[in-house]
């Protein structure tokens, strides 16, 4: 009995290759997907949790700004902030660019020293820890440790040597021993909060790096609740600590909670929303088998009623066209597993250091390949469920007695609208045939909506990021941003950049930092730092979209604040109404003067207003920028001579011994554009599998289409009809179902954007859907189908009367 | 006198259709013996593949009682059905009905396999041997399609003999052979009724049921006995069986 069984699945599957091959081929890109996405995930996520650890965390990290020049008692400062009601440790960090070079090279690199204020060994927050074999540096020593990513990148060991220059040392450099590898899983930020690169990281005792970086204070401050709930209560009273207590200014600052850490929330979240698209793209295949099973049962509905009559039960024709699909899906399964186990890998690579972890050598994923496996198998068999449930329940009699038409054929209402419409014959058959078998049409139809619906969401959405943060960066008319490791005098570094590098147009100063705003609760952090800009009305450093008010139009030197829209709206306020702004401990009202348009919640003041306002002056109380915007002759500079003239100007504030974190606003906006076309690459990729399918599936239709109608093919070419007559039939077909999925994919693809910008919870004003994805999804439909009716067309067309004949 | 294997009484069988009610059986009272083999004739319509239906519990009687082997086929349930008539009825089809993606020999085996009968080697064994036996062993390992009419048909009968079956019944057997097939079909018959197979068979065709020994004719939903001679209906087909070999 059993064996009957398994031959009768193993021979149908066999003598319906295509059609195998073409559902197998829909549950293998599905499964592949799934399997592809979550093991990325997995593996990311495993790694993440090994590496880092809950109580190592900070809750709250402080970005600050040191006075120049000025002599730091950092060991007071920290302890006093210790002082914080709720604070159970805080430690401080310096993490500044350093230049080094491999002894043979001729070329200097960029680097970046990270060193803490405790020793190596009595770090708790946010550690690294020893790779291997080697021992911490020591100070004064000439000892330096390297992040184990950089080693791995220019082939350095322990014990060797490395070049590097200090800011007021040899410019020629001096060599440093290697004496460990460590690994960083923890993200380190660099003035500015820039993040620094794994690969690009060098560790030194705080000592030793205040030489080689040419600074005296910390850029960080990390800090450690007795619980979460009490950093989030506690955050405003540790900037006015450091206001109080220290000469730092806070220039921005976050509070994360441990226990949901956004190293790993943020690879959770990316990875099951892959993973649902992927999950979505199984469906889409299941869909797809349901068809081809559908059609399976339809065709084979004499021969159910034989088996009965040969004492088959209603139970063994069930277990034969069930066990097809889980055929199809097990053909498909077991390769999408093998492959999608090793892209999967080969993803988390790709993508471990945008997410701030490091995957090393190759692991499978059990739970990816059981999830894949399991799917694989069980969403055909679900899929094949009802129709082979209803097709087994055919009686004996009914089996034998089906001529395939039903009596009312052609007697609806549509069947007599479309024969008096005036079309060619041709595409009235064409249209009677699409809706002749509804339930498969529905099925095909259904996967090209849905897909045709997430690729142009995903598309849509993804093209309208990269545009609003496109404008963002045009409001920065700033090739780079000069911050010297601590507060300079203004005039002199300009002094230096305009006479030192020949295409500086413009040295413009800023102030960047978060100020707490009454009233205000930022949706990233929870708490009330607003990140305010100050800038120089009278230049053109930046230009901002007002929206509201005049700001500084007709006054450069006018006093009061812009906020963005979405900071408004949440205090409430507008333009003539008062914003009170605590700095230093004391609260000051200011003047709401304009309302822009930006994509996150910002204030923008005249610099040397908000210099005075957090106490960012000099002895004598004059206003200290704490960075400089600066413009090249090029309005439009490429990346790269971007950095040649930060290798120009580095080379001439070094040589004056001033140290500065310079960054590259051109290549921040491409590395940001890229990392968005990354990211939604992988999105697409999804949404591509999902077209694959979607095409699969009505290339399946069509050939079956072909196939049931093979005597009509015949009939038509026996009165005449030519290739090109029977192929525009088919090739009509699939595109009044590519083009009316469109259609109603349309109204889809916003709700999936929409949905998609929900749950990436991005905040940024602005974002949307760009239509222009409606077009190229309509460009693309157009190719999906064309493709795919193109075989079962050609396949109608070769056809010829004796051999239609022949097999009938 | 034995118990016949068929009792039918009062049979009926009404179908509702848009123009009104038709009566296809008007009521027939028959009894079949064992080891008898029954050809039954009449006019397209007149309601003979609707007979064998009710014999073989496809279709239900609107009224009247089934009993074959003691077993009431009008009323029985579908479960209970297939599976009784997996081991006591053999249906031979028209169009042979034979699964195109299982071998010759495996459609032979697949009524033994539902039937749960005889362990996987009897099985093949014993499906070998009922194509020597209706001389297509040969096409054992072949797909149907690659066999003629007449070879399928005499596959089909194996098929239907698989589970040594109480009656073989077909359905227009030779209607889509040539006469010579048809006579090679209608041979295998006769050589069954020899070895006390009861045989019953619908046919439009009237010549090949001459030698026959029960013709009966169904005609607006009544059935006619024409009963012949057996002994002359014997010599006939001696003669033709003597033909066929010399052929």
């Amino acid at each position: 009995m059993i064996g009957s069984r398994l031959r009768k699945i193993f021979r149908d599957v066999w003598a319906r290759k295509s059609r195998a091959l073409m559902a197998s081929a829909a549950i293998f890109v599905g499964v592949l997907g799934v399997v592809t996405l979550l093991s990325a995930g997995d593996l990311l996520t495993s790694q993440l949790k090994q590496d880092i650890s809950e109580e190592d965390l900070a809750m709250q990290a402080v970005f600050v700004s040191a006075p120049g020049g000025a002599e730091l008692d950092n060991e007071t400062y920290l302890r006093a902030l210790e002082e914080t009601p709720g604070i159970t440790r805080v430690e401080g960090r310096a993490v500044q660019p350093l230049a080094w070079k491999l002894p043979s090279e001729a070329e200097f690199e960029d680097g970046f020293v990270l060193a803490a204020w405790e020793p190596f060994e009595e770090i708790a927050i946010q550690p690294m820890r020893l790779a291997g074999e080697g021992r911490y540096p020591s100070t004064g020593q000439q000892e330096i440790a390297v992040e184990m990513r950089m080693a791995e990148r220019y082939g350095l060991s322990v014990g060797d040597q490395i070049v590097l220059r200090s800011a007021a040392g040899d410019p020629e450099g001096d060599a440093w021993t290697i004496t460990a590898l460590v690994f960083m899983p923890y993200a380190s930020f660099g003035s500015m909060g820039m993040p620094v690169p794994s690969d690009a990281s060098l560790f030194a005792t705080f000592e030793d790096a205040r030489t080689l970086g040419g600074f005296t204070g910390f850029n960080t401050l990390y800090a450690r609740y007795t619980d979460y709930p009490t950093a989030q209560a506690q955050a405003d009273a540790l900037y006015a600590a450091i206001a109080q207590e220290t000469p730092y200014i806070t220039v921005f600052s976050y509070t994360d909670d441990p226990a949901e850490s956004f190293y790993i929330t943020q690879t959770e979240e990316m990875t099951s929303m892959l993973s649902m698209l992927g999950i979505i793209a199984m469906i889409v295949a299941g869909l797809l088998v349901l068809n081809v099973i559908n059609s399976i049962v339809g065709e084979d509905k004499r021969q159910i009623g034989v088996m009965k009559s040969l004492g088959a039960t209603r139970w063994d024709n069930f277990v034969i066209y069930a066990g097809i699909a889980v055929t199809f899906g097990l053909l498909g399964a077991i390769p999408g597993v093998l492959l999608g186990s090793y892209l999967g890998v080969l993803m988390a690579q790709a993508i471990d250091e945008t997410l701030l972890t490091y995957i090393e050598g190759f692991s499978l994923s059990g739970s990816a390949i059981m999830v894949g496996l399991v799917m694989g198998l069980a969403i055909p068999f679900l899929a094949a469920l009802v129709p082979v449930f209803l097709g087994t329940r055919v009686t004996i009699l009914q089996a034998m007695t089906d001529v395939g038409i039903s009596a009312d054929y052609g007697k609806s209402r549509w069947s007599r609208v479309l024969t008096a419409m005036p079309l060619p014959t041709n595409t009235k058959q064409a249209v009677t045939n699409v809706l002749r078998k509804k339930g498969r049409l529905a099925l095909t139809w259904l996967t090209l909506t849905l897909a045709a619906g997430a690729f142009m969401g995903i598309y849509g959405m993804f093209v309208s990021i990269n545009d609003t943060i496109g404008d963002v960066f045009d409001s920065f008319n700033a090739q780079m941003t000069v911050t010297p490791n601590e507060r300079q005098d203004f005039e002199h570094v300009r002094a230096l950049a305009l006479g030192g590098v020949a295409t500086i147009e413009a040295v413009d100063p800023s102030i960047g930092l978060s100020v707490e705003l009454d009233g205000y609760v930022s949706p990233e952090n929870g708490t009330s730092q607003l990140q305010l800009t100050g800038f120089d009305p009278t230049t053109d450093s930046m230009e901002l979209e007002i929206r509201a008010g005049t700001a500084w139009q007709d006054d450069p030197a006018r006093e009061g604040l812009v906020l963005t829209q979405g900071v408004a709206n949440a205090l409430d306020k507008g333009v003539g109404d008062t914003a009170t702004l605590v700095a230093q401990g004391q609260a000051v009202d200011v003047e709401i003067i304009g309302i822009a348009s930006f994509i996150v919640d910002q204030g923008f003041m005249e610099w040397q207003e908000l210099a005075r306002l957090v106490g960012s002056v000099d002895a004598q109380g004059e206003p200290v920028p704490t960075s400089m915007m600066v413009r090249l002759s090029d309005p439009d500079p490429t990346a790269v001579e971007v950095d040649e003239v930060i290798d120009e100007l580095d080379e001439v504030l070094l040589a004056n011994g001033i140290a500065a974190t310079q960054v590259n606003q051109v290549k921040f906006a491409e590395d940001i554009a890229q990392m968005i076309t990354m990211f939604g690459a992988v999105f697409q990729i999804a949404a591509i599998v999902m077209a694959i399918i979607g095409a699969i599936g009505l290339l399946s239709t069509l050939s079956m289409s072909v196939f049931e109608r093979l005597r009509e093919i015949g009939i038509m070419r026996s009165i005449g009809a030519g290739s090109v007559t029977i192929a525009s039939q088919f090739l009509t077909e699939g595109l009044l179902v590519g083009l009316s999925a469109w259609l109603v994919a349309i109204p889809l693809a916003y709700l999936i954007a929409g949905g998609l910008l929900e749950s990436m919870d991005v905040g940024m004003e602005g974002l949307g859907f760009d239509s222009s994805a409606l077009w190229i999804g309509l460009v693309g439909m157009i190719v999906i189908t064309v493709l795919a009716s193109l075989g079962p067309s050609l396949s109608a067309a070769r056809k010829t009367v004796s051999e239609i004949l022949r097999y009938q | 006198m034995p118990e016949p294997l068929v009792q039918i009484n009062d049979l009926v069988k009404t179908y509702q259709t848009p123009a009104g009610p038709l009566g296809v059986l008007q009521g027939i009272d028959m009894e079949i013996g064992r080891g008898e083999f029954i050809a039954l004739v009449g006019p397209s319509g007149g309601g003979k593949s609707t007979f064998l239906n009710m014999l073989t519990g496809i279709d239900r009687p609107t009224s009247g009682m089934v009993v074959v082997d003691g077993v009431d086929v009008s009323t029985t349930s579908e479960r209970k059905l297939t599976r009784w008539r997996a081991r006591n009825i053999g249906i031979v089809f028209q169009f042979f009905q034979l699964l195109p993606t299982l071998t010759v020999l495996e459609n032979v085996m697949m009524p033994m396999d539902f039937a749960r009968v005889h362990s996987r080697q009897e099985r093949s064994d014993k499906a070998l041997a009922l194509l020597e036996r209706f001389d297509v062993a040969s096409q054992a390992d072949k797909t149907p399609d690659l066999l003629s009419g007449g070879q399928q048909q005499r596959v089909a009968i194996a098929r239907a003999l698989a589970n040594d079956p109480l009656l073989l019944v077909g359905d227009e057997p030779t209607g889509n052979l040539d006469h010579m097939s048809a006579a090679v079909v209608f041979e295998t018959f006769y050589e069954l009724m020899d070895q006390g197979q009861t045989v019953i068979i619908v046919t439009h065709d009237r010549e090949v049921v001459q030698d026959v020994p029960t013709v009966l004719k169904i005609s607006d939903g009544l059935i006619e006995s024409t009963p012949l001679e057996a002994a002359a209906k014997r010599q006939t087909r001696e003669k033709q069986a003597a033909r066929l070999a010399s052929l």
